[in-house]
């Protein structure tokens, strides 16, 4: 049970993780708290600190041209939002809402009210202080000026402010009668630090000089590696029928992602290092013309027109029964059986050291790559077997609190259709199934799209949703992970020649037994682990968890050493 | 475990007759579960972060401390609950020293009054009256300028004894350093502590003239006053104090002027002083218990500091009514800890002593703080020699409150930062529970003001 947990100082609200997007994309840890105008500009923040109303800060030129309007500077009325604010519903039935609109609405229709002329912020008063935007000899502040002032408002406390018409002749001086409207200062950005609805897109940058990407143009990947990649996948334009990509070795290569040439003569591999590739970017005066052309770059590839996410499966929920049937008899063994079957893949990979790198100069960086890959899907599977296995123990104690939970840990002979688990080297074969097990719209990912529609109809169960969402939604990184390695793996000899393969045959309980012991421990530890902390006994299963994750290390060490020597591990005898 | 009544002086090893040393604190090092009347919250020591949290998780959490059996779980919960991070407080030293940016001098190591509990025995430290001749001074200052940016700030600070005894070093200091700090680019500070009984029309402009912080030592009203500060001869100092404060309060603008109180078992009822005296026109008014003194007179037992502890808890409720009418109560003892607990203040020291701030003597010794002057155990240098960092490094290694006992299994220890050094060598920590009581108090009217009066704290 997760309890009632709200920060309070400032402390506590500092070290508070928001769940969903990574603290990096949140506002409050944007570079231009630090460097104001560095990816956004913090004044068009208070441009909306009214609702219903647009600002614009204006200096006095430096040097004016004869004849300009007098006495520009200051807060000036840019335009009325009230119609698009989100914080002023007509159907709004605050009262402070229903008069700012029926005050705006009175004002604009007339003549000489608000929709002509130029309007100016007169004064703001908050807490009984009352604040004019003038010197004493009633000279207009510098924008400037007023919005460090304007930015000392709080919000969500009540705040009365005051606009007056300037004439446009003479030198400008005030005319006409004060409108006073009486409202809240906008909260900017809401608890969870995403900015008010009310802002539009481009709104934030649109003063700043250069785009962003020319700021950042030399940080390369040491600093700013989630909004400036260093290198990327090209777009993968031409695909076949089965939405693979018709040149899948082209689609593999590592990109520069500011290179010159974007024609696709210009898609050669970047180089290893920021100084080789430093002749072929874009400079900073190009960044500003050319930074249009720069490709927003998802899972690491670029994206080179329209993105389309892959098609969901859709689902209809069930009853929690059925899912709690189909996590135990299906999706927590297979869980366990892909962990393995990738595990056993990953293992027949050779080593950097092992491979031919005068023949294949690329292929050290291959399968280390190809390696990282698949052991980065092998450890997200034993993952999820952790989770189905939670689902399991809440869904158990749910529907009957008497329940005895029982862990599954173990394989299933049969994927998916009929087809035989198989604990088989990572051969293009291999992968291209391991491709149709994760793509989205197959077995697992319905499945889990299932336990997603049935548990979302259940808010007394959210934590289990969300759970499940993160199964579901890795899925996609599955496949993109081993659609990936395809492309990689075309650009070699495949069959018997296949420089990235060890020669694995599938070993015995004896020739394996140095990796199989402590595989059963692993087992064994996870067992008495799940049921621990099913019963809520966190500390003891801890302990558990800590022995089973020593223990995988040396499953790890002993099947690689194994595998080395051309002895696959049975994971299953079936 | 009975109570040990010794204290073994950390860094000479020397063995120092103390009071008894408390045992091993209530409930978590971590966290601690209390409550308020919006509710129930937790405050985790690293960090000192304040959380609000239902009932059950309460519970909970209390279950979890009480089984004292369950740190490991409680742990572990704590890390689901995400509230587990990484550390704020490093549990080594500092990796360095940080540079000596503050000095009090003991410009008067005399006094004219006879106050019996004095840390400064009668103002001479135990020895022989001395004043401070100016070149000690202006060392000092030359010293605190040497290790100063530009931009930078450092402060003085004249204590005693008297400090007004010395007054022609005072002036003298004050326009040597103001001097020379502009010539450096670096702004300059300063502070005195002083009786009163000497406040002349001339102080008053030196102090009004470089916005002065001045903190008279007030022990009481009228008689209590005068039982407690009394001159040497005996006689009552409230009058004469009064007379010449009133002028320097009126003319408070670059300069504030705070009353601080040391409180025996003869003055606790405080909640009508801090009343009165805030009434005057002192800018703040604070107070702290007596908890060493050189002979042991005036020091607090437990029960006392119970006493004392209701009048706290008495004058925070004017200090209360007084925000929710919209005026100020400058009480600094809960002002100053509101405030750090709304910033979420975490220290592993309870001062800068020995630290950014050190006490220099008459005779250019310097000490970790003033209440060092003349004492062994606090040398760390002297201004023709120069700050001993040595004995500093060893200082900030030993006084750190996660190698003090009880205070690394306190929940309570950075905010309190292990008690005044002074003090806990000489005498041990008597006052644990007394403090941890207050702090208790001071989180639950956090929340309470926070959300009655949440632009106090902007």
């Amino acid at each position: 049970m997760n309890g009632f947990i709200q920060p309070r100082n400032l402390t506590a609200r500092a070290a508070h993780q928001v769940v969903g997007n990574p603290t990096s994309t949140r506002m409050e840890s944007g570079v231009a708290n630090c460097f104001p105008g560095l990816e956004w500009d913090i004044r068009e923040l208070d441009r909306r600190f009214f609702p219903g109303l647009v600002f614009q800060f204006v200096q006095t030129p430096l040097y004016p041209v004869p004849g300009i309007l007098p006495a520009q500077q200051g807060a000036k009325l840019a335009w009325l939002d009230s119609l698009e604010d989100p914080a002023l519903p007509f159907t709004s039935d605050e009262p402070w809402v229903r008069d700012l609109l029926a005050t705006l609405e009175q004002n604009i229709g007339q003549i000489n009210h608000l929709s002509q002329g130029r309007w100016y912020l007169d004064s703001f008063e908050q807490y009984g202080t009352t604040f004019v935007m003038a010197d004493e000899h009633g000279t207009p502040y510098e924008g400037e000026m007023v919005w460090r002032m304007i930015r000392g408002i709080q919000p969500n406390e009540p705040l009365t402010i005051r606009i007056q018409q300037r004439s446009d002749a003479g030198t400008g001086e005030p005319i006409g009668d004060k409108v006073t409207l009486k409202g809240f200062r906008r909260q900017f950005l809401d608890p969870d630090g995403v900015v008010d609805h009310s802002f539009k897109a481009g709104e934030l940058t649109m003063s700043m000089c250069n785009p962003w990407s020319h700021d950042f143009r030399d940080c390369a990947c040491h600093y700013w590696a989630s909004n400036h990649p260093d290198v990327v996948l090209g777009p993968a334009e031409a695909t076949l029928d089965d939405g693979q990509p018709a040149d899948p070795t082209d689609a593999a290569v590592k990109l520069d992602w500011i290179r010159r040439d974007r024609s696709p003569g210009g898609r050669v591999a970047s180089a290893a290092t920021i100084t080789e590739n430093r002749p072929f970017q874009i400079d900073h005066y190009e960044m500003n013309a050319r930074w249009e052309e720069l490709p927003f770059v998802l899972e690491g590839r670029e994206i080179g027109a329209v993105y389309s996410p892959p098609e969901r499966a859709q689902a209809v929920g069930a009853t929690l029964e059925a899912l709690q049937t189909r996590l135990r008899t299906e999706l927590a063994p297979l869980e366990f059986t892909l962990a393995l079957q990738y595990l056993y893949a990953m293992f027949s990979v050779r080593t950097p050291a092992e491979v031919d790198a005068e023949r294949w100069p690329d292929l050290p960086g291959d399968v280390a790559a190809i390696r990282q890959f698949v052991m980065l899907v092998a450890v997200s599977e034993m993952q999820h077997l952790r989770w189905a296995n939670r689902l399991l123990w809440e869904l158990d104690q749910h529907l009957d609190p008497n329940a005895v939970y029982q862990p599954v840990l173990h394989h299933t002979s049969t994927l998916w259709k009929g087809e035989a688990a198989e604990l088989a080297p990572l051969t293009p074969e291999t992968v291209q199934r391991f491709v149709e097990i994760e793509r989205p719209g197959g077995q697992i990912d319905t499945a889990y799209a299932q336990a997603v529609s049935t548990l979302k109809a259940r808010p007394d169960l959210g934590h289990l949703y969300d759970l499940a969402i993160r199964i579901d939604t890795d899925g996609n990184e599955h496949y993109s992970r081993f659609s990936d390695i395809g492309r990689i793996l075309a650009a070699y000899p495949s069959g018997v020649d296949a420089p990235y393969l060890r020669s694995v045959e599938l070993g015995t309980a004896e020739t394996a037994a140095a990796a199989l012991t402590p595989f059963h421990t692993l087992v064994e530890r996870l067992t008495d682990a799940y049921k621990l902390e099913a019963s809520g006994d966190e500390a003891p299963a801890q302990r558990k968890i800590d022995e089973a994750r020593t223990a995988m290390l040396d499953v790890q060490s002993a099947a690689d050493d194994l595998a080395a020597r051309g002895i696959g591990v049975p994971f299953w005898t079936d | 475990m009975a109570a040990v009544p010794v204290v073994l002086g950390q860094r000479s090893g020397v063995l120092r007759v103390g009071g008894p040393v408390p045992q091993a604190p209530p409930g978590s090092p971590d966290v601690h579960p209390f409550r308020s009347t919006h509710g129930h919250h937790v405050l985790v020591a690293d960090g000192s972060r304040l959380y609000d949290i239902d009932e059950a998780l309460h519970t909970e959490l209390a279950a979890l401390i009480a089984d004292g059996s369950a740190a490991d779980a409680l742990r572990g919960r704590l890390q689901d609950l995400g509230l587990a991070s990484s550390d704020h407080i490093g549990q080594g030293a500092p990796a360095q020293v940080v540079d000596v940016r503050y000095a009090s001098l003991a410009v008067a190591q005399s006094c004219n009054l006879g106050c019996t509990y004095c840390y400064a025995d009668g103002g001479d430290f135990g020895g022989t009256p001395a004043m401070m001749p100016l070149d000690v001074a202006y060392a000092t200052v030359d010293r605190l300028l040497a290790d100063a940016d530009p931009g930078g700030r450092i402060g003085l600070a004249f204590i005693g004894g008297e400090p007004l005894l010395n007054r022609r070093v005072i002036g003298d200091t004050v326009a040597y350093a103001a001097e020379r700090a502009e010539a450096c680019g670096v702004e300059v500070t300063f502070s005195i502590t002083t009786n009163a009984t000497l406040l002349t029309a001339a102080d008053v402009d030196l102090f009004d003239e470089h916005g002065f912080a001045v903190t008279v030592s007030i022990d009481g009203l009228g008689e209590v006053h005068d039982a407690l500060r009394p001159t040497r001869s005996g006689e009552g100092t409230w009058d004469r104090i009064m007379a010449r404060v009133q002028p320097m309060l009126a003319r408070q603008g670059r300069m504030q002027v705070s009353a601080r109180a040391s409180i025996t078992p003869a003055n606790t009822a405080i909640r009508t002083a801090v009343a009165e005296l805030l009434g005057m026109g002192f800018h703040s008014v604070g107070v702290a218990p007596v908890l060493r003194s050189p002979n042991g007179s005036g020091e607090l037992d437990p029960a006392q500091l119970d006493v004392l502890l209701a009048e706290l808890k008495a004058t925070t409720v004017d200090f209360r009514a007084a925000l929710d009418a919209g005026q100020s109560y400058r009480f600094s003892n809960i002002t100053s800890a509101l405030q750090m607990i709304h910033r979420g203040t975490h220290r592993p020291y309870p001062c800068g002593a020995g630290g950014a701030y050190l006490g220099v003597g008459a005779d250019g010794s310097a000490a970790a703080c003033h209440r060092f002057v003349g004492d062994d155990e606090g040398a760390m240098g002297s201004v023709d020699a120069g700050w001993d960092h040595a004995a500093r490094a060893g200082w900030a290694a030993d006084r750190h409150v996660d190698r003090q006992e009880p205070c690394r299994s306190c929940w309570a220890r950075y905010l309190c930062g292990g008690g005044c050094h002074h003090e806990v060598i000489g005498r041990g920590r008597t006052s644990c529970d007394f403090i941890r009581a207050w702090l208790e108090h001071c989180l639950a009217t956090y929340v309470e003001v926070a959300n009655a009066h949440p632009r106090w704290f902007a």
